[in-house]
């Protein structure tokens, strides 16, 4: 008996250490826990939907050291373009990678009319379709278009533009370009929004300047002055505050045309920190109208972790945007190191990366961009280009959300489905299902899903058909049970006195007296 | 067997005194609803009034506002039920009400209402039925209309409250025996002492706090120093 349980307790050893080895390596491991967040506003954990697939270092591209890397770009070519500072000068260089990261050529010195020509401290760069490249050359205060045979050399320079709406000094920063080549340039200490270049290099308009945001601190201070100025005559420190509207950070163009640009904000301002802007400028992006919406009022942040922080300076502060083919809204976060996923709608999808020194961790990520479904990040301390793909769960997430986003909900079925076995708590995911379920007339299951996604707008369609349904089904049990009501209340009035009356004759002698006053 | 029998019979008998009580004896609570004016005066003049529906109608109403708080449908609720604080509602509801009597019968003693503390319990309390009915009312009608049609429950409901005012309002000027202003500046004076009340208590709950805070040290400090 006892030899019989010894060598079964060595099999199940046995069987639990072959069955560990053999599970330990077909997980994936991924350090970080990654979240999304509810109705509530409360992070939940969610799979993590990227994983980091390779980090690359300045030898792994075949470039030596990348030594203070400041821009990446992915041309619609499907070149990867990295920007780098070499050397104690801080010389400019350009690096060129096809989409498998091979370098294909390294730029650092520029041909101008047959001179060599040195950029200082360029902080940008594009391609457009044709292969031209735009490189904002911030010290010398130009923007500077490259041959597409990436030559290096100059066909043109855009200068300062000579225009009245154009003052003060130009130093263009960011650069974006649209499909129909118009140029977009952040220039920093340019406040009246993002100028507009044609292709021919000629200055059209500014665009995009976001209302002046107030706080109740500005608004009392104005107010003071401007009593103070009645009273005075004269203002206190006129020059000293002016209220002017927030720069742009960084921007991108999408495929349409619409402009992505980020605003860094401060703790105590409420504004968006995102604005997808069409031709007229003015943000189409509703926070309020995303399916995704929170309840909680005391979020300010609409975008990033929404976390009221206490201090300043430990907010999401964006650096990057980028997008892809299927309108996800790519966010880099340069001071929680994070990158936010968002779906056009502006609901968000993922959250990965982090701050740290492992794999899929930054230090100083400077520029993000997307290179067909993968995610390349540059690091600037590290000198890294960390490449994440799409987890399992994260290909099927995207799947569903672009089918849809184009209405396909029977298509899309499938997807959520597979999505909901990975996290139960995804919301989108029943919003989604739920719309299957409405589609086809299930209406009880789609109030069940619209319940857990707490869609409150669709519960209502889906549970009016419901209960329109319910009521038709049983609506000969309804009518019936109203007649014998009525038929009862009848008889109550005609005969109900009578009954009573007999009752009490009947208990004439031992009644209770009703008059007691047991209850005072 | 026979007890539970005796249990029964005496429910029954429990019950049907009580519905005597409610609905054919002098005492009616429900009267107030229709015939304010009378059962004031009954009241007030003939003390025919019972502490114990008046109790019995708090507390429905504060298990009213409970249900409605859990219970009301998925459309116009936020609140997930691990959210729910029964202490916050309770506030609300039935100690809100224990505070207006307490701050009105301590206001007009002050001020030459001629009304008793039993006879403010009393009329606050009956005047509650339409805040019960539409308590009930719009809970279960959350459950069954969409946003669309909840617009009519909303008049109901607003109607209830109005009704509430006036009766609350009228009750106090004839228990106190006031003017028409007078009752105004009295009501709202009442608010005021509520606040002042609550106030007081937050100050006695903070300060009992401190002082516990101080005996515990003290203790702690003896028995450092004496036992080492």
């Amino acid at each position: 008996m006892k030899n019989k349980l010894i060598k079964f307790g060595a099999v199940v050893m046995v069987m639990m250490i072959i069955a560990s080895m053999l599970a330990l390596p077909s997980s994936a491991y991924i350090a970080y826990n990654t979240y999304n967040y509810n109705y509530y506003g409360e992070a939940v954990e969610t799979p993590s939907g990227y994983t980091p697939e390779k980090v690359y270092y300045g030898s792994d591209l075949g470039v030596g050291i990348l030594n203070n890397p400041v821009d990446l770009y992915v041309s619609p070519q499907d070149e990867v373009y990295i920007l780098d500072y070499v050397g104690n000068n801080n010389d400019a260089v350009l690096h060129i990678f096809d989409k498998n990261l091979k370098l294909i050529k390294s730029l650092s010195t520029l041909k101008a009319n047959g001179h060599d020509y040195t950029m200082v401290l360029p902080e940008s760069l594009v391609v457009d379709k044709y292969g031209y490249i735009y490189i904002c050359d911030t010290g010398n205060k130009q923007i500077l278009k490259l041959d597409k045979d990436k030559s290096g050399k100059i066909v043109q320079t855009i200068g300062a533009p000579n225009s009245d709406l154009f003052e003060g000094d130009f130093k263009p920063s960011k650069i974006a370009i649209a499909k129909n080549m118009s140029l977009y340039v952040i220039s920093s200490g340019c406040l009246d929004g993002i100028m507009e270049f044609n292709e021919y290099g000629v200055f059209l308009r500014y665009f995009g300047a976001p209302d002046v945001q107030m706080t109740l601190n500005d608004l009392v201070n104005l107010a003071w002055r401007r009593a103070y100025r009645s009273l005075f005559g004269k203002g206190v420190d006129d020059s000293f505050l002016t209220y002017v509207p927030t720069e742009f950070e960084n921007m991108v163009v999408d495929d349409y045309g619409f402009v992505y640009a980020l605003m860094a904000t401060t703790k105590d301002q409420n504004t968006d920190q995102l604005f997808k802007m069409n031709f007229l400028g003015s943000n189409i992006l509703d926070p309020q109208a995303k399916s995704t919406k929170k309840v909680n009022s005391t979020l300010s942040a609409t975008y990033g972790d929404l976390v009221r922080r206490a201090t300043s300076g430990q907010g999401n502060i964006f650096v990057d945007v980028a997008t892809d083919s299927d309108g996800f809204i790519t966010m880099l976060d340069g001071n929680l190191k994070k990158i936010f996923e968002y779906d056009a709608e502006g609901n968000l999808t993922f959250v990965y990366g982090g701050d740290g020194q492992q794999q899929g961790f930054f230090s100083k990520p400077v520029a993000v961009a997307k290179l067909g479904k993968k995610t390349l990040v540059i690091d600037r301390y590290f000198g890294t280009l960390t490449v994440f793909d799409h987890t399992h769960y994260g290909e099927k997430l995207h799947n569903a959300i672009v089918l849809y986003d184009e209405g396909l909900y029977d298509e899309a079925e499938e997807y959520w489905d597979v999505v909901l076995k990975y996290n139960a708590n995804c919301e989108l995911a029943h919003i989604g299902l739920g719309k299957v379920y409405y589609q086809y007339g299930k209406y009880e299951e789609a109030i069940n899903h619209f319940m857990l996604a707490n869609d409150r707008k669709n519960y209502q369609d889906a549970y009016a058909l419901y209960r329109e349904a319910l009521l038709s089904d049983h609506f000969g049990l309804i009518m019936t049970s109203l007649l014998v009501l009525i038929i009862l209340w009848i008889v109550w009035r005609i005969f109900g006195k009578s009954i009573i009356s007999a009752i009490k004759e009947r208990k004439q002698g031992g009644g209770d007296d009703d008059d007691s006053e047991i209850m005072e | 067997m026979m007890t539970i029998q005796k249990l029964w019979s005496d429910l029954f008998v429990l019950l049907r005194r009580l519905y005597v009580r409610l609905f054919e004896g002098k005492k009616n609570p429900f009267l107030m609803l229709t015939h304010p004016s009378e059962t004031l005066e009954d009241l007030k003049y003939k003390r025919n009034g019972s502490r114990f529906f008046a109790t019995l109608l708090l507390l429905l109403f504060s298990v009213s506002a409970i249900i409605k708080e859990v219970a009301t449908g998925f459309i116009y609720t936020t609140l997930r039920i691990k959210d729910f604080n029964i202490l916050i509602v309770l506030c609300t509801s039935g100690i809100l009400v224990l505070l207006f009597v307490v701050g009105n019968w301590a206001l007009c003693t002050l001020l030459n209402g001629e009304g008793r503390a039993t006879d403010i319990y009393i009329m606050t309390c009956y005047n509650l039925t339409p805040l019960i009915i539409s308590n009930f009312f719009t809970t279960i009608m959350s459950r069954v209309l969409v946003e669309d049609e909840f617009v009519f429950v909303n008049i109901i409901a607003t109607c209830l409250s109005i009704w509430f005012v006036v009766l609350m309002f009228y009750g106090a000027m004839v228990i106190h025996n006031y003017t028409f202003w007078g009752t105004f500046f009295n009501l709202i004076m009442s608010l005021v002492a509520m606040a002042v009340i609550f106030f007081l208590i937050f100050l006695f709950v903070v300060l009992v706090q401190q002082i516990y805070v101080f005996l515990i040290t003290i203790y702690t400090e003896c028995r450092m120093r004496i036992l080492g």
